[in-house]
């Protein structure tokens, strides 16, 4: 029975789409994408640059600092970035004017325009700039925006890192932005978007919390008419499907995670029991949560896993997957979002375990998922028992 | 002859709707029983209660002389089933399909093979063993939702319309694999809307409406339960009013109509098509045609619920 529920999870095409090879598309996708903007395996000239400022400020003063540091060789190549010469050749410049002529004679391909007080940076370019100066140029505005954008997320949600934060920053400025900040460890964005799509992988699993209920409740299918007027007891039954579902999904995601790891290099932990621990919980929550849409939400079996993946995208959406910077959104204007959303919950359990140096909110937000895993469970368990239906 | 199932006055409701009344019945070993009846009328119902799969509000249910209760898991295992729909994986094969559904019954590999060659031999799908059920025309999907059912040769099998949207060609196969399954000592419970599928299997027949039991017997049984036993058409022109009496007016007949073209007659017992013919030669018309028809279990139904079996 179990080589067959396994081979027909196996051959379920939509299964495989979604939690297998839609993933691995989308972090192709993240990668092709983003790593211009992370700024590696690209050589370049040193990109001339001059920078103008607006009013006065720590938002101005840090960007100048740091387009000072990629203009320096040596910190540049101390810094791990991954280049041997300096990023930016800084050319001083006093006035828009001044720029703008140094434009016209190319002796300046970039200008930035830093405003301290609304904390904007404008990119000025010629009339046909290099797309690798362009490129470089709005990495590194665009990784400096987020960097600050997240000091002052840390000050709000976690102001007791404060100070870890501040360190790693100025560390993490002065050699830009491949490797930036993220809730004080260093890291960047463009990882955070690899995690969830991890993440979004395992709940895509909600389809198949559906069909194993559907593949045994009489009242429901034919075939759950079938196996429910069988010798068979319901219960082995109901495991042995939900089991073959969860073991391929499992090695799914763990599938995943190696190709994420060793073909879009992407970091991960040494801390494999819990990196096992994590994606066995995620496949168990989302399974457990189809097997509640299965039972309790109404319409035909697609229907249902209709609903069940209508909801898991938005929690995955809201977590990040898109616009990386939702969570921090929530975090200062709604930061309950972030505490139900099962998706941002297992986004940063993800993030932490790979790049905390303690794992107090990694346990935190595995024992969360685990609650709401044993409540629905508990909930489809105790209907699944049923052998006798009210209506057929 | 013994009892194989006893029902004794189910009752299920759904809320307000009694969708069982009040049922009784018995099913002997070796037969074929019909539940014949419009959808909605209760057939499902009534089985899916015997298979303890619905719970119902009053009655008893005995399978082989013991309760049929959902932990019943040695009557379960002389029990099959053919649901009404398709009810097969899709990402399984034929020959997966019918080696699962085996396999909830019988957890020995070597009978099982056999068993599931048996079944695929029977249902005549053979050449279509690696196929995925998508693959396969509606009437090949019926047979191997039969083959799912029947595979671990079980003493007691229900059919549940199993012949809904097949053509002509499998539904003959479908119906000839019942009788020789009968043939083979099986005990068949089957439902069906279709009369003439009944007429041609069933031993006896139990007609059913609104979950009500309106007549229990075999066929002959039941033609005796009404006052029509017989359709004359005869083809003739020209027969007067007075003639058309006189025919009404005649002993055993109940009905006649008259287009100018054709006399229709209802007739009861007796030698009807005979006096019919009398009356019309006496008269001096000119007979061209002369049908008659015995009853049909549509007559039947007609006659005791007063509505016509296809009318839903």
């Amino acid at each position: 029975m179990f080589k067959y529920y396994l081979r027909r999870a196996f051959r379920d095409r939509e299964f495989m789409f979604w939690s297998l090879f839609f993933p691995i598309l989308l972090m192709t996708c993240f990668k092709l994408s983003f790593m211009p903007v992370a700024m590696k395996d690209i050589d370049f000239d040193p990109v001339k640059c001059a920078v103008l400022t607006q009013g006065e400020g720590a938002y101005a003063d840090e960007f100048q600092s740091v387009i000072a540091e990629l203009s320096d060789e040596e910190k540049v190549k101390t810094g791990n970035l991954g280049y041997d010469h300096a990023i930016v050749s800084l050319v001083s410049c006093a006035s828009m004017e001044e720029a703008e002529k140094m434009i016209l004679e190319d002796q300046v391909e970039v200008v930035f325009l830093v405003d301290a007080t609304s904390q904007r940076i404008d990119v000025q370019v010629g009339e046909s700039p290099s797309t690798t100066s362009l490129m470089v140029a709005r990495s590194i505005s665009e990784s400096f925006r987020r960097n600050y954008t997240l000091v002052q997320e840390t000050m709000t949600v976690a102001p007791e890192r404060m100070e870890m934060v501040m360190a790693s920053l100025s560390d993490s400025l002065s050699v830009m932005k491949a490797k930036g900040t993220f809730m004080g460890e260093s890291t960047n964005y463009f990882y955070w978007y690899f995690y969830s799509t991890i993440v979004m992988g395992m709940f895509f699993n909600v389809s198949a919390g559906v069909k194993v209920v559907f593949d045994i409740q009489g009242n429901l299918s034919g075939y759950g008419m079938r196996t429910s007027v069988s010798p068979e007891r319901k219960m082995k039954i109901l495991m042995t499907a939900f089991l073959s579902r969860y073991v391929l999904h499992s090695a799914v995601t763990f599938l995943q995670i190696i190709c994420m790891n060793k073909i879009f290099e992407i970091p991960l932990a040494n801390r494999i029991p819990e990196l096992i621990l994590f994606v066995l919980i995620g496949n168990l929550f989302a399974m457990s949560l189809g097997s509640m849409f299965g039972l309790y939400a109404k319409g035909e079996q697609s229907a249902r896993e209709g609903q069940a993946t209508g909801l898991i995208m938005l929690s995955v959406f809201l977590s990040g997957e898109m616009i990386v910077v939702l969570p921090g959104f929530f975090e200062k204007y709604c930061p309950i979002i972030n505490q139900i959303n099962p998706a941002t919950i297992m986004n940063f359990a993800f993030y932490r375990l790979v790049f905390y140096p303690t794992l107090n909110t990694f346990w935190m937000n595995i024992i969360k998922i685990s609650i709401a895993t044993v409540v629905f469970l508990t909930l489809a368990i105790l209907k699944l028992r049923r052998e006798k239906y009210a209506a057929l | 002859m013994s009892e194989m199932i006893r029902v004794d006055g189910l009752v299920k409701r759904y809320k307000e709707l009694i969708a069982v009344d009040n049922f009784s019945m018995t099913v002997n070993e070796g037969e074929i029983l019909a539940l014949l009846g419009p959808n909605g009328s209760g057939k499902s119902t009534t089985i899916n209660c015997i298979l303890a799969l619905l719970e119902f509000d009053a009655g008893n249910i005995t399978v082989m002389g013991k309760p049929m209760t959902p932990k019943s898991y040695d009557l379960k295992r002389l029990i099959g089933v053919v649901p009404q729909e398709v009810s097969v994986f899709e990402e399984l094969n034929v020959y997966e399909n019918i080696d699962f559904f085996c396999g909830l019954y019988i957890k020995d590999k070597d009978e099982r093979k056999k068993l599931v060659q048996e079944a695929i031999d029977f249902v005549e799908l053979n050449e279509f063993k690696k196929f995925r059920p998508k693959k396969l025309s509606g009437g090949l999907k019926r047979r191997l939702n039969i083959a799912c059912g029947i595979a671990h040769k079980p003493k007691i099998i229900f059919f549940d319309e199993p012949t809904v949207a097949v053509d002509p060609q499998s539904r003959n196969k479908i119906l000839e694999g019942i009788e020789e399954l009968r043939k083979q000592g099986a005990t068949i419970i089957y439902t069906s809307h279709y009369m003439e599928e009944v007429e041609q299997l069933a031993d006896r027949i139990i007609v059913i409406d609104k979950g009500q039991q309106i007549a229990m017997g075999t066929l002959d049984e039941l033609k005796s339960m009404i006052k029509k036993c017989e359709m004359i058409r005869i083809e003739v022109k020209g027969v007067t009013e007075e003639d058309i009496k006189k025919i009404a007016n005649a002993e055993n007949i109940y009905h006649v109509e008259y287009d100018g073209k054709m006399l229709k007659i209802e007739a009861g017992k007796g030698n009807n098509v005979v006096e019919v013919i009398r009356v019309l030669e006496e008269s001096g018309y000119r007979i061209k045609n002369v049908y008659s028809e015995q009853p049909t279990l549509n007559d039947v139904f007609l006659e005791l619920t007063g509505k016509e079996l296809r009318d839903e």
